[in-house]
């Protein structure tokens, strides 16, 4: 289970286009832990692993699930100079669960 | 960037601007025009070097981050670039502004170019400028300043564009640049406000409206619905 949430963070990481120091500084971790995470060798902590759903913009079971791939969030376009700071990436956290509430309430709308 | 480059993004922006009723030589207000293409745009305080960010679900939902220290004429910049991901693009794959060899990747440029053409189009700017000024390539200072409120933009964007369109030179840009923004503004008896940040916290689109939507229909809680309304006002 920890290759395969290792496996979704990296695939999520590079979707994002967030460098391995850059998440580990928005999850509040050291950049040595998050690759342990990353490599499955380690597992992550499911109130880091939270964090990482938020900043990713997807749901904590899409890192449980084999070929999962966030389909809900497929483009992110990033306008920028350098490289985040952690403030940064805390709006971009907050920012992120807006748009997964967003959809979820779209959802929500069209159920019966 | 080369001409036959520049000449394609020109037909996206005519494309574009036409695809929703644009009159080519007119000024755009965003606001208006964000909540007609239904984007939900959030604006915060970000650092200096983050301008903004842009996402785009497999339904087409649309969504902007855009960066409220900023100046506003700047953040105007910004989003006619996020647009150019969302509704022009294609293809459009999650990267990096800036290569690891510190230039921006083609994308990026296409975007900045798009940003320019569709906020400053060619028609508007010779509409607003005298015979004499176009046909010397010398803009008066004052014409640069009434264009730049009248397209709502920074001085930087508007003399870039200017340089473009060959209207000036790059002697006379670089001088032009070193004015100070503000002061120049002020002595021609202009409003400051597009110079210096502003609309944090302002929240564009339907959101809030979704989920009043929901709680009218039973589907939330009372408690769900303030909870959604608090992610908005950053409580």
């Amino acid at each position: 289970m920890n290759k395969i949430v290792g496996n979704n963070l990296k695939k999520m990481r590079n979707a994002s286009s967030f460098s391995q120091e850059e998440i580990s500084s928005a999850l509040g971790i050291k950049r040595s832990a998050y690759s342990n995470y990353e490599s499955g060798d380690r597992e992550m902590p499911l109130k880091i692993l939270e964090k990482a759903s938020n900043l990713f913009g997807c749901e904590l079971y899409d890192f449980f699930e084999e070929d999962a791939m966030s389909d809900d969030v497929i483009l992110a376009s990033a306008f920028r100079f350098d490289d985040f700071c952690h403030s940064d990436l805390q709006e971009i956290i907050k920012f992120q669960d807006i748009v997964k509430s967003y959809i979820k309430m779209e959802r929500l709308a069209v159920t019966k | 960037m080369k001409a036959n480059q520049i000449k394609i993004i020109e037909k996206q922006v005519a494309k574009f601007r036409s695809d929703y009723g644009l009159v080519s030589a007119d000024a755009i207000y965003l606001k208006s025009f964000l909540i007609r293409l239904n984007v939900l745009t959030i604006f915060r305080p970000l650092s200096e070097k983050f301008s903004g960010m842009s996402l785009k679900d497999s339904s087409s939902h649309c969504f902007m981050l855009i960066n409220s220290n900023h100046p506003k004429g700047r953040q105007h910049f910004t989003i006619a670039h996020e647009l150019y991901h969302l509704f022009v693009e294609l293809n459009p794959k999650p990267h990096k502004c800036i290569t690891e060899d510190g230039k921006k990747d083609q994308a990026e440029q296409n975007a900045d170019m798009f940003a320019s053409i569709f906020l400053m189009p060619e028609e508007g700017i010779y509409k607003m400028l005298s015979d004499e000024e176009i046909s010397k390539h010398e803009v008066k200072l004052s014409s640069i300043i009434r264009l730049e409120h009248y397209f709502s933009v920074s001085r930087a964007a508007l003399l870039n564009r200017l340089c473009d369109l060959s209207l000036i030179d790059k002697s006379t840009k670089d001088t032009l640049s070193k004015f100070y923004v503000i002061k120049t503004a002020e002595e021609y008896g202009y409003d400051t406000a597009l110079y210096k940040p502003g609309n944090e916290n302002l929240c564009i689109g339907d959101f809030g409206e979704k989920a009043h939507t929901l709680f009218e229909m039973e589907k939330i809680s009372e408690g769900h619905y303030i909870e959604l309304l608090n992610k908005l006002s950053y409580k």
